[in-house]
């Protein structure tokens, strides 16, 4: 789907060539915390553990489910879903958002599967499958999150702490304040899907144009323009909320 | 219509204030209890009698607490998505509703509906997750089986609105006004819509609906303007049919040949898909015709003898007979 028309495609003189190319290189620094299994997933989730070990894991898990989720109200699987996410939400959720290309804050999203599978939980008997259904419920948490978000952006709406703390560390190597940061990842979130992999694959998984052109069966220089349309639009976000720098006391 | 003049317009739509729409005194929230419950509270997490056992981490009953406020805005998520297709079920009732219900899709089954009213209600009462008294009495009135007893759909659009607010809500609001003759009020709520943060399908959602709004603000000019531009950001969707179908009309109707001729190009397109929905289409049609109704009805909207024969024929509901119309257009 191309860009919205009613967003000017925004020119790059040098300085926003430059800026794009420091925000490409610092993205591949800081924004895999916030979208890829690395910081997310534990190492045994991330592809470490022996495939065996993991079957059986999930055979348990799936074994297990009935007595995970038979409780008094939806309180309760939650509290035991948080304690030790004994369905391996985690890694499922980082894979979710990596497989999809959002950029959202992996520990908030996790948050809302939890509470969106333990909502859940009581009227679930066994279909579709558990690995289906839990992915559902990523679904809706994420699609949760990112609804609120662009709420969030567009009634102004400040960020709370927790949230300004994450998109405060995530931003400064970028030299984004936390508010540019939410906005540049609303607009990056609202692209399409293969837009958004684009630019996950060659920005910050680091792969090479001809790999990803490969892969995407298309032209190297469709597969660049793809990945261009979610710098722009993460630059785009970012400068519709960039505020005047106070200037400084002397 | 130039950019400019775009603006100019959607400045004086959102400037038409009018009788400004009283506040709504009335407060719709929803409350998580958080005290443990007369069976324990959640137990397992480290409470004795807990299925996963005594002596597990103390720490987890801390860890419950953000999860809980997830939990209150999850169960206010779900209510909010009931009461929008309240107001979707309650407006399909009126006739005037049923006509725009085109711009936001129609309403699902009342009887899936109820169903999911009732486990979400049993699971509000497990959860001990209270309504404020406003919202407990509308979920009341929701029960009830006639739903012409429901409150209006401006008021479900309303109440869905203060406990989660999003686009779809916001959209349904719009068509619950439209619904209600409001048109200067739907047409400001449309365009206060249009920010640059919209995804192009819900802009041209927005934007349909904006023309619906001017149509019955009988600014035909602006609505034939504000269909073309809608036609323009989902000209790919499937919404695009139902749109393409009212700008053909209000183009034939105005003696607008280019307009006419860029609808009918959009109509062919989507009927020569393979995954063409001749239902679709049909329904499509149908409210072509009332659309015509509207306009010759309601507004004494004069229609040329020839355009109307030309439209009958299209309402025909044949993909052959959108052709041909397109064909004597150009």
């Amino acid at each position: 789907m191309p860009p919205p028309a009613s967003h000017p495609t925004p020119d790059f003189p040098s300085s926003a060539a430059l800026r794009a190319r420091d925000l490409s290189r610092d993205l591949s620094r800081a924004l895999p915390n916030s979208c890829s299994e690395s910081r997310t997933a534990p190492a045994a989730d991330a592809g470490t553990e022996p495939r065996a070990k993991a079957a059986t894991r999930t055979t348990r898990r799936a074994a297990d489910w009935r007595a995970l989720f038979h409780a008094h109200d939806s309180r309760e699987v939650l509290a035991r879903l948080m304690h030790d996410d004994p369905l391996g939400l985690r890694a499922r959720v980082a894979a979710r958002l990596a497989e999809r290309a959002y950029l959202l804050d992996v520990d908030r999203a996790l948050l809302r599967s939890f509470a969106r599978t333990a909502r859940a939980a009581l009227g679930y008997r066994g279909d579709p499958e558990l690995d289906a259904w839990l992915d559902e419920r990523i679904d809706e948490a994420v699609a949760d999150l990112l609804s609120e978000d662009h709420e969030a952006e567009r009634s102004g709406a400040a960020l709370d702490d927790r949230q300004a703390t994450v998109f405060s560390t995530l931003g400064r190597p970028l030299g984004l304040a936390p508010a540019e940061l939410r906005a540049a990842c609303v607009q990056f979130n609202r692209l399409p899907p293969a837009d958004r992999r684009a630019f996950q694959a060659l920005v910050i998984q680091g792969r090479t144009l001809d790999e990803l052109a490969h892969e995407r069966r298309e032209s190297a220089s469709d597969a660049a323009r793809a990945a261009r349309r979610g710098l722009e639009a993460l630059l785009h976000g970012a400068n519709a909320r960039q505020v005047p720098t106070p200037p400084s006391r002397p | 219509m130039n950019r400019n003049q775009l603006l100019e317009t959607l400045r004086a739509i959102l400037a038409d204030t009018g009788a400004d729409e009283p506040e709504s005194a009335r407060h719709f929230s929803l409350r998580l209890a958080r005290r443990p419950a007369a069976h324990g509270g959640p137990r397992g997490a480290g409470e004795p009698g807990g299925a996963r056992g005594a002596g597990e981490p103390a720490r987890a009953r801390g860890l419950a607490q953000p999860g809980l406020a997830e939990l209150e805005r999850v169960h206010a998520r779900e209510v909010a998505y009931l009461l929008r297709e309240a107001a979707r079920l309650r407006s399909t009732l009126d006739p005037r509703g049923r006509s725009w219900r085109w711009l936001a899709g129609k309403a699902g089954s009342l009887a899936a509906w109820r169903r999911a009213l009732h486990a979400e209600l049993e699971l509000l009462a497990l959860d001990r997750c209270r309504p404020s008294c406003d919202l407990a009495r509308m979920l009341e009135l929701c029960r009830g089986e006639d739903v012409a007893d429901w409150p209006s759909a401006l008021e479900l659009a309303d109440a869905s609105l203060a406990l989660a607010s999003d686009e779809a809500g916001r959209l349904e609001r719009v068509v619950a006004l439209l619904a209600g003759g409001d048109f200067r009020a739907a047409a400001r709520q449309a365009a206060g819509e249009l920010d640059p943060w919209l995804a192009p399908r819900r802009e041209g959602e927005f934007l349909a609906a904006l023309a619906a709004a001017r149509e019955g603000q009988a600014r035909f000019d602006e609505a034939l303007r504000f269909y073309e531009l809608a036609l323009e950001r989902v000209e790919r969707t499937t919404g695009a049919v139902a749109i393409a179908a009212h700008l053909l009309y209000l183009a034939l109707a105005l003696g607008e040949r280019a307009a006419a001729l860029r609808a009918a190009d959009a109509l062919v397109h989507h009927a020569s898909r393979g995954d063409f929905d001749a239902r679709e289409f049909e329904r499509c049609t149908g409210e072509l015709r009332a659309a015509t109704a509207r306009l010759r009805d309601e507004r004494s909207f004069g229609v040329h003898p020839t355009m109307e024969r030309q439209y009958l024929r299209f309402t025909a509901a044949s993909p052959a007979v959108v052709r041909r119309v397109a064909v004597a257009l150009s």
